[in-house]
């Protein structure tokens, strides 16, 4: 044997010396597909482990805030005073604080405006040419009146655009807290306007405004041992990175005002009739329809009042990571109870008449769906409430309370798209309750980790709400006209907030369209639903990164999941799988030709030169059913019993089947034969049937019916960017423009 | 916050229409279809037409394929090889929240050059993104036109 391996090498050598210049191919690193993901995750560490989940050494700060605001709502100006209790649990020392100043993307000197590209316009409204080029603008910001210290003593601070740097006296020990106290005023945008995700509605016909107020305290900024102080500037599409705390809020409103807002109101006596307070007692005991709290006709009498006197309301919020509130003459105000598993909580709604019939038939209920659905997939909602606040143009979520668009038109109209995108835009940011309020993420890096998730949960609301509910994001195919777009105009799923190309497309639908099919076509609904809910458990009320989440859904369902985070999170490859070959065998105990002297290894040294059974690419006189082959047939009747012999297959008919892929995204293979009587079979590949060759994968199909078809993806579950390869024999598929043509 | 979704104008809502430019050389043509989000266009069509027309609900005005044919051809203009081609516009569907319309430009012969002006919705949302995919002589190739730069060349 050595005598040969030597004479080989001596043959090989002389035969590479014989041409010029001997061609040496190059190495290269690993570019497996399924390589795991050490190269682009971050270490795992005393922090967060390298399970998912929160390290023995994590930690997070906190941040307690009691105000006191009031509402100018002739002015249309906010007065605040704030005491902010700050409590350094990290365990390093602090030299200074970074607090958020949002409010300052709108103050005429914002860089904002001046990182936007401009052009001319052929034809100008007037109004709109006048703020173009003549006004000076709207006058936003926070007025900053002072920065003191516990004591009184004012506080060094600069402001930065949308970040104020307090600098402290000495550094804030590991382990202590320090009070500061702001005071502030701003005037309230209109946002129909001039656009925010806060401010003021205006209604023309009565003189009316409605409030929806948010980002309007400084507020801390998040400091962690993943970013430091997450002080990157608010630029406008990166929303807010906030710690958790426990608010005392006292907001002063003209007297004739409804109000809702994050927390737990404590002086319900002082702001509403003994009448209403019954009616709200009531409705704490309606679990099966909404209670009118403030009537149509209270709110009616309201708008007409504008009253001079005030009334002050009191919140008190425990562990949140924001506070907003909505106020105004024109609410009306409905609740009703919700039962979860543990607890009950209330669904309410705020709304003028003008959203009216559309939302008192149906906010509320589905405020009390959405807690109910989305408590089912991570956990009981833990706040005592949520409100759904009818705020035209908006969608925007906070603690307990969010914003949503949709009413009927100027003739009572309701259209479907406005009913289904009412709902949709309720269940949507209620559900923005579970994330990023709760799993607390940080969105000014990642709008996908809040946006991504809720958008996959608010699909399975919807779809549990109503069933063929008509939902934009979730199913597979509906991701397929972003998918195969031109590279130049897609960005990966991991890149920051400010960045992304398709936002919508990007960071809401296209992670929401790959948990879904992480639940449908690789992992099923058991190991899926049990590790996103562990997830949700792991992180509630604390921050995780994209990495907890990524390693959390491996570590409690044993699937190997980072060729799916590479492809789907990492990149912009996109699912395309086609059938390149078919080739079909026969069988025949008749020696082909070419195949005399074939022979097999038969234990380590010996051979076996047959008889065997042959499979043949042409059908002939000599090919048989398998049962038909005198030696098949004398080996199972010398191995099995007849009982045995009943449950053994007869095939008569093989398939090599090769799979190709030109995406280079990986994926389960899925097929589906159908045979000559029109049955079908179907079948799953695990996506490691690429582990070794990322390109190609064979298998064989023995069949007793003759198949006609076969197709990979035939419902379209994993969003195959190109199904014209989708099927054997191939089949002409019409473009959406030729099925159109041939309507 | 919603992606996609609203109504009306607003600082943080994303404008984006994607439309597929195929040549079908046997039938001279290259056939086009637009996807715009059906609030979008519903809001400029019934400002340029100063009326509501409830496009894709059941109280639509008649006739709404002629205020779209009109609308398409004045914010579309295509060149082939050079010459200005009209657009034949066909009809159109609604898929969930977005139109897709479909037309038509003559394309005789080899198309070697293919100039785009798409000014869709510029007027109503000056963020307002038209993508113009084509694929032509099975050739991949991408526009991203905007109110900075509404006109764009490619080469086959």
């Amino acid at each position: 044997m050595k005598k040969i391996l030597y004479l080989l090498a001596v043959l090989a050598t002389a035969q590479l010396s014989a041409q010029d210049a001997p061609k040496k191919e190059k190495g290269h690193y690993d570019t497996n597909r399924f390589s795991q993901m050490y190269d682009l995750m971050a270490t795992p560490n005393g922090y967060r482990t390298a399970s998912g989940a929160p390290g023995p050494d994590y930690y997070q700060q906190q941040a307690d805030y009691k105000m006191d605001i009031e509402l100018d709502d002739k002015n249309t100006k906010l007065y605040g005073a704030e005491t902010i209790t700050y409590h350094n649990n990290a365990p390093e020392d602090l030299e200074y604080l970074w607090v958020q100043l949002d409010q300052n993307r709108r103050s005429r000197t914002s860089q904002s405006p001046l990182a936007e590209n401009q052009h001319i316009g052929k034809a100008y409204k007037a109004d709109n040419f006048s703020r173009s080029f003549m006004e000076e603008g709207f006058d936003g910001g926070f007025k900053i009146e002072y920065v003191k210290d516990a004591s009184g003593k004012p506080l060094r601070y600069v402001v930065n655009e949308t970040m104020m740097r307090i600098d402290l006296p000495q550094p804030l020990k590991s382990g202590e807290t320090v009070s500061f106290s702001i005071k502030w005023w701003y005037n309230i945008n209109n946002y129909r306007k001039i656009g925010g995700r806060s401010g003021y509605e205006h209604f023309d016909k009565d003189g009316n405004n409605l409030y929806v107020i948010a980002q309007f305290y400084p507020r801390m900024a998040v400091y962690n041992d993943v970013e430091g102080w997450q002080n990157m500037q608010f630029w406008g599409a990166g929303e807010f990175a906030l710690p958790f705390g426990n608010f005392e809020v006292n907001i002063t409103v003209p007297a004739d005002h409804v109000m809702e807002a994050t927390g737990e109101l404590s002086n319900r006596e002082d702001v509403f009739t003994r009448e209403q307070v019954k009616r709200y007692e009531q409705a704490t005991k309606s679990f099966d329809k909404p209670v009118v709290i403030v009537t149509q006709q209270e709110a009616e009498a309201a708008e007409k009042g504008f009253s001079d006197k005030k009334k002050t309301w009191k919140y008190k919020a425990v562990n949140v990571r924001d506070f907003a509130f909505s106020t105004s003459r024109k609410f009306i105000y409905d609740a009703m109870a919700v039962q979860l598993s543990g607890k009950t909580a209330m669904a309410v709604s705020l709304y003028p008449k003008e959203s009216n019939p559309l939302w008192g038939d149906r906010s509320t209920r589905v405020v009390a769906h959405t807690i109910k659905t989305y408590s089912k997939y991570t956990f009981d909602y833990p706040y005592p409430k949520a409100v759904s606040v009818s705020a035209e143009d908006q969608g925007m979520e906070y603690p307990m309370i969010c914003w949503n668009y949709g009413r009927p038109d100027a003739n009572g109209f309701v259209s479907e798209r406005i009913k289904y995108g009412m709902t949709s835009v309720i269940i949507h940011e209620v559900g923005h309750n579970f994330f990023p309020m709760i799993v607390n993420s940080d969105e000014r890096q990642w709008t996908w980790m809040d946006e991504g998730l809720n958008t996959f949960l608010e699909y399975l609301t919807e779809q549990e709400f109503e069933k063929d509910y008509p939902s934009h994001r979730g199913p597979a195919a509906k991701i397929v006209p972003y998918m195969s777009g031109d590279q130049n105009f897609l960005v990966p799923i991991m890149t920051n907030s400010e960045l992304i190309y398709q936002f919508g497309s990007n960071a809401y639908a296209k992670p929401a369209t790959g948990l879904n099919m992480l639940r449908e076509v690789v992992m099923g609904h058991e190991l899926f639903d049990y590790a996103f809910k562990t997830y949700a458990n792991r992180w509630k009320f604390k921050h995780p990164t994209p990495e907890d989440f990524f390693r959390t859904m491996e570590d409690a369902s044993a699937v190997d999941l980072d060729w799916f985070w590479r492809g789907w999170f990492y990149s912009t490859d996109y699912v395309d799988i086609g059938i390149e070959d078919v080739k079909e065998f026969y069988v025949t105990d008749d020696k082909p030709e070419g195949m005399e002297d074939y022979s097999v290894r038969k234990g380590r040294f010996g051979r076996d030169n047959g008889p065997f059974v042959y499979m043949v690419d042409e059908k002939s006189k000599k090919t048989k059913k398998a049962e038909d082959i005198k030696l098949l047939k004398n080996y199972i009747d010398d191995n099995f019993t007849a009982a045995e012999k009943a449950q053994l297959k007869k095939p008569s008919y093989f398939y090599e089947v090769t799979f190709n892929k030109p995406g280079d995204m990986l994926m389960p293979i899925l097929v589906r034969l159908t045979f000559e009587d029109g049955t079908t079979e179907d079948y799953k590949f695990p996506v490691q049937i690429w582990r070794k060759n990322n390109q190609t994968a064979a298998r064989v199909f023995a069949t007793e019916k003759q198949v006609k078809k076969i197709e990979v993806d035939p419902e379209l579950l994993t969003a195959d960017i190109d199904v014209t390869n989708n099927s054997w024999p191939k089949e002409e598929v019409q473009s959406k423009f030729d099925q159109f043509e041939g309507k | 916050m919603l992606a996609g979704l609203l109504t009306a104008a607003m600082a943080h809502k994303y404008y984006v229409a994607v439309f597929l430019v195929e040549h079908a050389p046997a039938k001279k043509q290259l056939q086009i279809t637009a996807r715009v989000f059906v609030d979008d266009l519903d809001a400029a069509l019934s400002k340029k037409y100063d009326r509501e027309l409830y496009l894709a609900t059941k109280k639509e005005a008649s006739g709404i394929d002629d205020y779209l044919a009109a609308y398409f051809s004045e914010k579309i203009k295509i060149k082939v090889n050079g010459s200005e081609k009209a657009i034949s516009f066909l009809g159109h569907e609604i898929e969930d929240d977005v139109l897709i319309g479909y037309f038509t430009v003559e394309a005789k012969g080899k198309l070697k050059d293919l100039e785009i002006k798409n000014t869709l919705l510029f007027e109503s949302f000056p963020d307002q993104q038209n993508i113009i995919n084509t694929n032509i002589n099975s050739n991949k190739k991408s526009l991203l036109l905007t109110n900075d730069s509404p006109t764009g060349n490619l080469q086959f």
